[in-house]
């Protein structure tokens, strides 16, 4: 009796581990910048929530992956499909990783593959092969060279022109 | 560098030609039309312990706004003097991303040198493109009333629309007859309505709604408002100035006379004897400043009393022209005693601004 009940025990651990040990949570918020002047007169640029949004705003992603579990989130590999009805701005994908490595790649071809911006090329109709303009970018991933220790978070960020 | 090539790459290529074919037969905006939803989707993959976790996402969604935005565009149209029904087209663009509909106004420009007449404004009405006077649709100006409703996206003109300014030019001999050089000018100005309406465009208000289309005004963002009193750079509003130019031809002529031979003297001093022979020169000019060309210029010089027109000696700028009437056969045009009874014709044609013609015939004194 008391060694089914250790059984069982074990087997609620096994079945609940993968629930509470590692849990990242994804959070995802758009931005836009307003410039106000300040009571100085000096011109500051905020950031508000991207609710007034017509065609030729800067849009500025902002993804936070938080770390809610008790264990460390191992082989993290954020991939964000660039909007539809936007363009990615060249050099503005980022990462607030703590200092540490990360590996911010992009794709040309849906998400199939990932490369860095030297490498990502495209062939063109008439058969020529040309490198990729930041606008064509279809995907970009953010790859961590590190874990996130529990209750850790980092932000990654990169920014859309609305067509 | 290396290049993957994958199955999806057929996909790729075939998908950035037919949006190069589209672009090419379409004009339409490629702005994002209003009330879109952008939906952003983010996802993280990850293991704990070696073991490969469920993929988390994230979403964030937002909704786009009514960005409203056009332009007015105007022409300058040369007239001369007492011309009626002078047209100056202007075309109204809606270059935002949302239907809109819009009304009208006008008025003289202050900087100009003289006012038309009888100002009306017609709106293509699409039949026949270009104006016309029976056919496009007479707008009162300043009325409110809708003109149509432009839709960015159409892709087929639907976003722009003509209108024409129609005046009369003074006349001449009256005291505000306008001269060379010229102008009246007029601002159109176009105010953004609701689709379907007469109720202005108006813009957001304070805060955003969420999840609702508002309305920005982005006209004249970052440049300066219109020529129109009205017009303020994001009001919903446009405005262009249309020019009337006078540009007329200023037609000389000159004529002077030399004694090329006479019965005794014969080339060598000759004098104005009777049966001498007399050469006319006539120098039709259009002035260098002039701002058109003469159209349709006909030289007509009737034979002096006292003196007999020598046959075939009509030259056109040192061609040498025919007696009769060759009307209709290219280059000679000239005649005499046909066109006109006892008178040298030569039609001239065209006179450019700086250009002259000259026109000779010879005389012998009775």
């Amino acid at each position: 009796m008391l060694k089914l009940l250790k059984n069982s025990l074990l087997a609620l651990v096994v079945i609940a581990s993968p629930v509470w040990a590692g849990s990242l949570t994804l959070s995802n918020i758009a931005e836009i910048e307003v410039t106000e002047v300040n009571d100085q007169g000096e011109e500051i640029v905020k950031r508000v929530p991207a609710d007034l949004v017509v065609p030729g705003t800067e849009v500025i992603y902002t993804i936070t992956a938080n770390n809610e579990g008790d264990m460390e989130a191992a082989n993290v590999v954020i991939a964000n499909p660039v909007p539809e009805h936007t363009v990615y701005i060249g050099g503005s994908a980022s990462s607030s990783a703590m200092g540490k490595s990360t590996r911010i790649v992009f794709s040309v071809d849906g998400g199939s593959t990932f490369d860095v911006p030297e490498n990502l090329e495209i062939m063109d109709e008439d058969g020529t092969v040309r490198l990729a303009s930041a606008e064509e970018y279809t995907h970009v991933q953010w790859a961590f060279d590190f874990a996130i220790p529990p209750g850790a978070k980092v932000d990654v960020s990169f920014r859309v022109l609305l067509k | 560098m290396s290049f993957k090539l994958n199955k999806n790459l057929a996909r790729w290529v075939a998908a950035g030609f037919f949006a190069t074919a589209g672009q090419m037969a379409f004009a339409a905006s490629t702005e994002t039309p209003a009330d879109t939803d952008i939906t952003n989707t983010a996802t993280v993959s990850y293991s704990v312990s070696g073991v490969a976790q469920p993929d988390e996402t994230g979403t964030r969604v937002f909704k786009v706004d009514n960005k409203v935005d056009l332009t007015v565009t105007g022409g300058t149209t040369n007239v001369v003097a007492n011309a009626t029904d002078q047209v100056i087209t202007f075309t109204v663009t809606n270059t935002g991303n949302e239907t809109q509909g819009y009304a009208l106004d006008i008025e003289a420009n202050g900087g100009d040198d003289f006012d038309a007449n009888n100002v009306r404004i017609y709106v293509e009405d699409g039949t026949t493109p270009g104006f016309q006077i029976g056919e496009d649709t007479l707008y009162t100006a300043g009325s409110g009333v809708n003109i149509g409703d432009l839709d960015p996206f159409s892709g087929t003109g639907g976003d722009a629309i003509n209108v024409y300014v129609v005046s009369d030019i003074p006349t001449s001999g009256g005291g505000t007859a306008p001269t060379d050089g010229q102008t009246a000018e007029y601002n159109l100005l176009a105010t953004t309505l609701v689709a379907g309406s007469t109720t202005v465009q108006g813009q957001t208000a304070g805060a955003d709604t969420f999840n609702a289309v508002d309305v920005v005004f982005a006209d004249e963002t970052g440049g300066s408002a219109g020529p129109h009193s009205s017009d303020a750079v994001e009001d919903g509003q446009a405005s262009a100035t249309g020019t009337y130019l006078v540009a007329s031809a200023q037609l000389s002529v000159t004529k002077t006379s030399a004694v090329i031979s006479d019965p005794v003297n014969g080339a060598t001093n000759p004098k104005a004897i009777p049966g001498a022979t007399v050469r006319y020169t006539i120098t039709v000019s259009n002035a260098g400043g002039a701002s058109a060309s003469a159209t349709g210029v006909t030289l007509v010089d009737s034979i002096p009393t006292n003196t007999t027109y020598t046959a075939n000696t009509i030259t056109l700028d040192a061609a040498a022209q025919t007696d009769i009437d060759d009307s209709g056969v290219p280059v000679d045009n000239s005649d005499f005693n046909v066109t006109n009874a006892g008178a040298v014709t030569v039609v001239i044609g065209t006179v450019a601004a700086g250009a002259s013609n000259v026109v000779t015939f010879d005389v012998t004194i009775d």
